[in-house]
């Protein structure tokens, strides 16, 4: 990066722990620290529910998913939109009225203590680790860039952002993720015109999405039902539903951004404005990675975008690289005459033929590198996915920008973190260590600093032994799946099944999350049906758990 | 106004309004599929 570039990230992350500082003024009382006193009007709402969803990982993952495996993606957030809706309608007008710090207090005046702190302890489990590997993501760049120690990197991104956490609470959070938002909008379309000005002159938009298209990665909707497979529009529109419905109904980190609402009327907005942009949004960020893929048709691209590792392939076998490398770069200049050609006569069904084989022959070339890479130890990486955006980032975007986009990259990390650090601290101060005494606003003003301190450094912690996976996005959506089921099943008795009492409601989330760990380890459906299978099987559950004693009662009497 | 959403009679305008737009963008997405193969 150049010294230009340097300055306008420091510059850029400096100024916004500043402004968070400043935002987040002298917190007086816990309902100021962790609600902001529910003072804020809807598009605030709306803009820190996206950028609490919005981490570095759909930044660094989502344009690479897009490269490799398409658009369809995109699906899984089909359910998104209706979730929204009941979630506005059905669970904002109950934690209004209750006037609740975190979802789980409900929890407890419609079942018990113990139902409640279950709840709250799987929230904890899942946020707590999904918010370690949300630090490790951007600290991958970081360490990349810097050259710096990956442990140090990691501590630089989680340290940061708890300054104005820790001191500013909610407040803070709301406003910084405001500007986070605004700049992240701004570099997405900034930086897909960018890329859609640098395509060849004879590439326009109707040449990208036919390329695309040709290519296979233009599958944004799939039909075809297979439990196993992650990403098509069945396991979008139900599993994406529940999902949704879990997340933003009954996660901590979310609830308590639309809680920051000044009025019922202003976190429903928020939320169901959430559920109008979220998929045009998501719909540019995965275009961004069709465009660099375009792009890499007509420009040459390295036999992997993960740059470090193949730096330390190529130092250990220089002669196996170089000819890897040969044959790549003459697939790749084959590749781009095709392209020219296929251009010009967009008819001639073999000359698309001919750039489907190729294609082919040059992403089996791309994965046997990277299975090399991984098997020999130059990369714990099993795919290049999440370093493909970076690397156009880093070698083809202006000066300055480079900068920029990396800034935002790292605040969206921000935003994300300190809502789920807020939200954490909240949960196991209110519902954890304070779940059987009363104390003063003061003490819980101070319990809540010094759980969001321990939450920032164990997140930091975590983000150290973080495993690295095969895809960063998918790892943390896979670990909410394991929990988000069993939550959302506990929230759906509590809300629509009355006459369902604690105990029964307790035993069958219990039975449910050791059946959804099982199903997970036996690998029979997609991540994404978790929640369904979990939300029903907590449902189904605490029926029969509650009415089969009440059935031998009534028998008894009849005798 | 505070509280207008709260009645629920409104809702039934937002799970037409959602649902349509949704329905709307699925049907563009599927012509960018299936045209484009």
């Amino acid at each position: 990066m150049s010294p230009l570039d340097w300055w306008v990230l420091i510059a850029t992350l400096l100024a916004m722990l500043l402004y968070g500082l400043y935002k987040g003024g002298k917190k007086t009382s816990s309902e100021s620290y962790l609600l902001a006193d529910r003072k804020m009007p809807w598009y605030i709402v709306l803009m820190g529910i996206m950028a609490t969803q919005a981490s570095a990982i759909t930044f660094i993952s989502a344009p690479g998913q897009a490269y490799s495996d398409g658009m369809r993606f995109l699906q899984y957030y089909f359910g998104l939109p209706l979730a929204m809706v009941v979630i506005s309608f059905s669970l904002i007008p109950v934690y209004r009225r209750l006037k609740v710090y975190t979802a789980y207090e409900y929890i407890e005046g419609r079942f018990d203590k113990k139902t409640r702190l279950l709840t709250a302890a799987l929230f904890l489990i899942s946020r707590g680790f999904s918010t370690g590997i949300s630090i490790y993501a951007p600290a991958i760049i970081l360490s990349s860039i810097l050259n710096i120690n990956i442990y140090f990197a990691n501590i630089l991104t989680g340290g940061m952002l708890l300054l104005y956490t820790y001191f500013g609470g909610a407040k803070a959070i709301a406003h910084t993720q405001k500007l986070q938002f605004i700049l992240i909008l701004t570099s997405i379309l900034g930086a897909g015109c960018y890329i859609l000005y640098s395509l060849p002159p004879q590439v326009n938009l109707n040449n990208t999405l036919l390329l695309a298209g040709k290519l296979g990665k233009l599958n944004i909707i799939t039909t075809q039902f297979d439990w196993k497979d992650k990403y098509n529009i069945w396991s979008g529109l139900i599993g994406g539903f529940f999902l949704a419905l879990s997340y933003f109904g009954t996660d901590q980190s979310q609830v308590s951004r639309y809680m920051t609402g000044k009025d019922a009327y202003n976190s429903q907005l928020g939320l169901m404005m959430n559920g109008l942009v979220k998929i045009p949004m998501q719909f540019l960020i995965l275009m961004m990675g069709i465009l660099i893929l375009v792009f890499f048709t007509f420009v040459k691209s390295p036999i992997s975008f993960n740059t470090t590792g193949l730096q330390h392939f190529e130092r250990a076998q220089p002669l196996v690289v170089a000819d890897l490398q040969s044959q790549y770069d003459h697939l790749s200049n084959h590749q781009t005459s095709i392209a020219n050609a296929v251009l010009q006569q967009p008819h001639n069904e073999i000359l698309w033929h001919q750039l489907q084989e190729n294609k082919r022959a040059l992403i089996m070339l791309h994965d046997s590198v990277a299975s090399i890479m991984l098997q020999q130890h130059y990369t714990p990486d099993k795919t290049d996915t999440n370093y493909i955006f970076l690397y156009y980032v880093k070698n083809y975007l202006p000066q300055g920008i480079v900068g920029l986009i990396f800034a935002v990259i790292i605040l969206a990390s921000w935003g994300s973190i300190a809502a789920a650090l807020n939200s954490l601290a909240a949960s196991s101060t209110l519902d954890i260590q304070l779940y059987k005494t009363e104390a003063t606003p003061k003490k819980i003003l101070q319990l809540c600093k010094l759980h969001t301190l321990f939450w920032g450094l164990l997140s930091i912690g975590i983000a150290m032994f973080a495993a690295k996976q095969n895809s960063l996005i998918e790892a943390v959506n896979i670990l909410g799946s394991l929990f988000y089921g069993t939550i959302l099943g506990i929230f759906l008795v509590a809300l629509y099944l009355p006459k369902v009492k604690g105990g029964a409601t307790f035993y069958a989330a219990l039975a449910t999350e050791m059946a959804i760990i099982a199903i997970y380890n036996l690998d029979v459906v997609s991540f994404l049906w978790l929640n369904v299978i979990g939300a029903l099987l907590v449902v189904f559950l605490s029926i029969l758990i509650y009415y089969l004693p009440r059935k031998k009662d009534s028998s008894a009497i009849d005798v | 106004m505070q509280n207008k959403l709260e009645n629920k009679s409104i809702a039934g305008y937002w799970y037409v309004a959602v649902i349509g737009f949704l329905l709307l963008q699925i049907l563009l997405f599927s012509y960018l599929t299936y045209h484009f193969i």
